[in-house]
């Protein structure tokens, strides 16, 4: 029985060792070493070596104005992205859902922006939304509608939005797709049962449909934390963080940080910080959702 | 049993494979070449095509010439290699895009491992090349190497910028100084010409002001067309603010102790103050602040009359607009001052395993009239053999003369900061209403607190 055992686990571990080689080479060696680095003062090209400063950086950080300045910027991303995200798939799924004619091919073009890489997004959107020569102001123009033009990626006050925007763009598609299988999943007999209730097309909505979603919003909610905390392509294509430092956030500013100045510890310190907001944003999405879990 | 090691076999395959998949590229040259991909081009000679050229010592090698994407649309670089292919029978030339300046650095990485999949590399500014002299990573061209060429033959200031604590670590491929690119047609227009219709130059700032408003066109309220435009981008700003100052400042930028920059001068003030004014004014657009290619785009098509930037967009701009439609004008101060150079340089890694055949790549095909001829004609990318100027345009001639008595811009090794910060204080200047008083403070207080370090 013995042998038997140790025979079984040891074929278990002839499968996953293939596996656990190339996460430990690619996924934890780098991970811990970019702590170890984070921990230490260290320009790659013109120190020496590491020199060990303890949470020096994660201290001199919270005085770095540009730092400051990124962590403001990332969180309006968010906020703006997330909601607006949420909101925008959510009604597009209801709306692809709802049997109308013409569904299938809108879920079609609003899945399209996935398949274009974000950088090609990115160089895109720079022409479209370009104030002199850019579609987007043209369009304004020719609907009468000049007021509304803007200088969309030059203006301080507007660009972040702007970025916030293309972003949704990017995403719906993704987030459309997660929803519309949600929506799919719910019997029909608790709309039924409403309908037979004297619910209205509202409080079917929020009775029936919002809480089957639950298990939807957990998966949607924990990407699209992820993914409008890690913001880098959009900065780094269209803006390049400016003008001035308006659209520069924590993921472009740790990059900058690492592969332009060079400075690989203070931004592994950075990045470290992103991944706190990250599993912060995440835990917090979880454990809304599941609070009442158990009184279902 | 025979099912679980034949499952068993199936996994251990496939992980091989996976493995194989994902296994190292090449180090150096002479590896056989790959398939064909849009990425590398690979263009092998036939060695039968011309029986009377002998094969030589670098018979079996391959070459592998990374180069900035650009460079590869604007120099000649496939018919060099198919050239030196012809030239050299069994040597086989592969030509690599590398990412642009600012995008990533395509080298550094992989040369602190002790290893290239390059042997000679093109783009690159000396303050890009200075953090692979800091670390050890360039071959000397000595005298050896220019004893095909002399040094003589050089245009000195660019050939100046190739060296490094007194060693030559990069030979320039091409030269750019900054000056206004200006659109003939427009300055005709609005009257800013000799009596031979040549562009007038601007003598100082009020003058360029008064060029500005008169080539700035509004209709409906609405501007078409702006008199000037800057590149404020992070690859111009600095040596846009360099031209801007020496050509004014009796041919100085730096302080006294040639390490710091002068943010702090009358002449400084002046400049900044002009920058702010022709933008408050509507004389220029700011998408030059985020939009590395708002100028050139602007004025190819017609949006912009003068661009304060690399002389190039004049020759690049020729493509669209015609030949002679846009021409090179000093900026204020630096016909007699002279203005910035820099240059794009030729480096080779000392891991590279054909440092020799490199050298000769270079001198043979690189160096040589007719690929210089041929990227300055049709791209303003200036010559760095001054006898190549004989034969080229009366407009790039006249850079030979503004290049002899221009400046570089010093080597720091916090190059990166320094960019990045004036970017931003010029951004929120130009942007947000900075004023430049304060732009001046941050300037030099944040150039202060960077304690900059010059590369010898």
């Amino acid at each position: 029985m013995r042998i038997g055992l140790r025979k079984h686990f040891s074929i278990i571990a002839l499968f996953i060792l293939p596996s656990m080689l190339i996460v430990g080479l690619f996924m934890i060696y780098p991970l811990f070493h970019s702590i170890y680095l984070s921990l230490t003062e260290y320009n790659f090209v013109y120190s020496e070596k590491p020199q060990f400063v303890g949470l020096g950086n994660y201290v001199d950080m919270f005085s770095d104005p540009e730092f400051i300045i990124a962590t403001k910027n990332t969180l309006i991303f968010a906020v703006c992205f997330f909601t607006l995200l949420m909101i925008v798939s959510l009604a597009i799924a209801l709306l692809v859902t709802s049997g109308l004619r013409g569904m299938k091919t809108l879920r079609t073009i609003v899945f399209m922006p996935v398949i274009v890489a974000l950088s090609l997004t990115g160089v895109i959107f720079q022409w479209i939304l370009n104030e002199r020569f850019g579609v987007l102001n043209h369009v304004l123009e020719l609907l009468h509608l000049d007021v509304l033009t803007r200088n969309w990626l030059g203006d301080s006050d507007v660009a972040l939005f702007s970025l916030v925007l293309v972003s949704v763009w990017r995403y719906t598609g993704i987030v459309m797709i997660l929803f519309v299988a949600g929506l799919q999943a719910i019997p029909e007999d608790l709309y039924e049962a409403a309908k037979l209730d004297g619910a209205n097309w509202w409080n079917r909505f929020v009775y029936v449909t919002l809480p089957n979603l639950k298990e939807t919003f957990v998966v949607t909610g924990v990407w699209g934390a992820m993914n409008s905390i890690k913001v880098f392509e959009q900065p780094f294509i269209m803006t390049y963080g400016g003008p001035g430092s308006a659209t520069t956030t924590l993921y472009f500013y740790s990059w900058r940080n690492s592969f332009e100045f060079f400075e690989m510890g203070y931004g592994s310190s950075v990045a470290y910080f992103v991944a706190i907001l990250v599993l912060v944003a995440s835990a917090i999405n979880i454990f809304i959702l599941n609070r009442n879990k158990h009184l279902a | 049993m025979n099912r679980k090691f034949l499952v068993v076999g199936l996994i251990c395959m496939m992980v091989a494979f996976v493995l194989a998949g994902c296994g190292g590229g090449n180090s150096g040259g002479g590896n056989a070449s790959k398939q064909n991909n849009s990425n590398t081009k690979n263009v092998s000679a036939n060695p039968n095509n011309d029986s009377s050229k002998q094969e030589d010592i670098f018979t079996g090698k391959t070459l592998v010439v990374s180069a900035q994407s650009w460079i590869i649309d604007k120099w000649p670089l496939q018919e060099a290699a198919e050239k030196f292919m012809q030239d050299h029978p069994g040597v086989k030339v592969e030509v690599k895009p590398a990412p642009d300046k600012g995008e990533a650095d395509a080298y550094i990485l992989q040369w602190s491992q002790g290893t290239t999949n390059v042997d000679l590399a093109l783009g690159g500014s000396p303050a890009d090349i200075s953090p692979y002299v800091a670390k050890d990573f360039l071959v000397e061209f000595d005298d050896a190497f220019f004893s095909k060429i002399g040094k003589d033959k050089f245009v000195q200031p660019l050939l100046q910028q190739g060296v490094f604590k007194g060693k030559q670590y990069s030979v320039p491929l091409l030269g750019e100084v900054i000056s206004l690119n200006v659109n003939v047609d427009h300055m005709k227009e609005a009257g800013l010409v000799d009596a031979n219709g040549q562009p007038l130059a601007p003598k100082d700032w009020n003058e360029l002001y008064d060029f500005a408003q008169k080539l700035t066109k509004v209709e409906n309220g609405k501007t078409v067309r702006y008199g000037l435009a800057v590149d404020w981008m992070t690859n111009f700003i600095t040596l846009n603010y360099y031209s801007g100052l020496v050509g004014t400042n009796n041919g100085k930028f730096l302080l006294d102790d040639g390490k710091t920059i002068d943010f702090q001068s009358d002449k400084a003030k002046e400049l900044l103050e002009f920058w702010q004014r022709i933008v408050n004014d509507g004389l220029t657009p700011t998408d030059g602040v985020i939009d590395v290619n708002a100028g050139r785009n602007a004025l190819k098509a017609g949006g912009v009359s003068m661009l304060w930037t690399a002389s190039s967009r004049a020759q690049e701009s020729e493509a669209v607009l015609g030949e002679g439609k846009v021409v090179n004008v000093p900026l204020p101060g630096t016909d007699q001052y002279g203005s910035i150079v820099f240059t794009h340089g030729m480096y080779i890694p000392k891991y590279s395993k054909n440092v020799e055949l490199a050298k000769v790549f270079i001198q043979e095909q690189l160096l040589d009239k007719y690929g210089q001829q041929w990227s300055a004609t049709k791209f303003g990318k200036l010559p760095v053999i001054t006898e190549y100027y004989n034969d080229l345009s009366p407009g790039i001639q006249s850079m030979l003369k503004v290049m002899e008595h221009s400046h570089s811009e010093p080597l720091y090794q916090e190059q990166a900061k320094i960019t990045d910060l004036m970017h931003k204080q010029i951004s929120y200047m130009l942007t947000e209403g900075q004023s430049v008083e304060q732009t001046m403070d941050n300037l030099s207080k944040g150039f202060a607190d960077l304690d900059v370090h010059i590369v010898e």
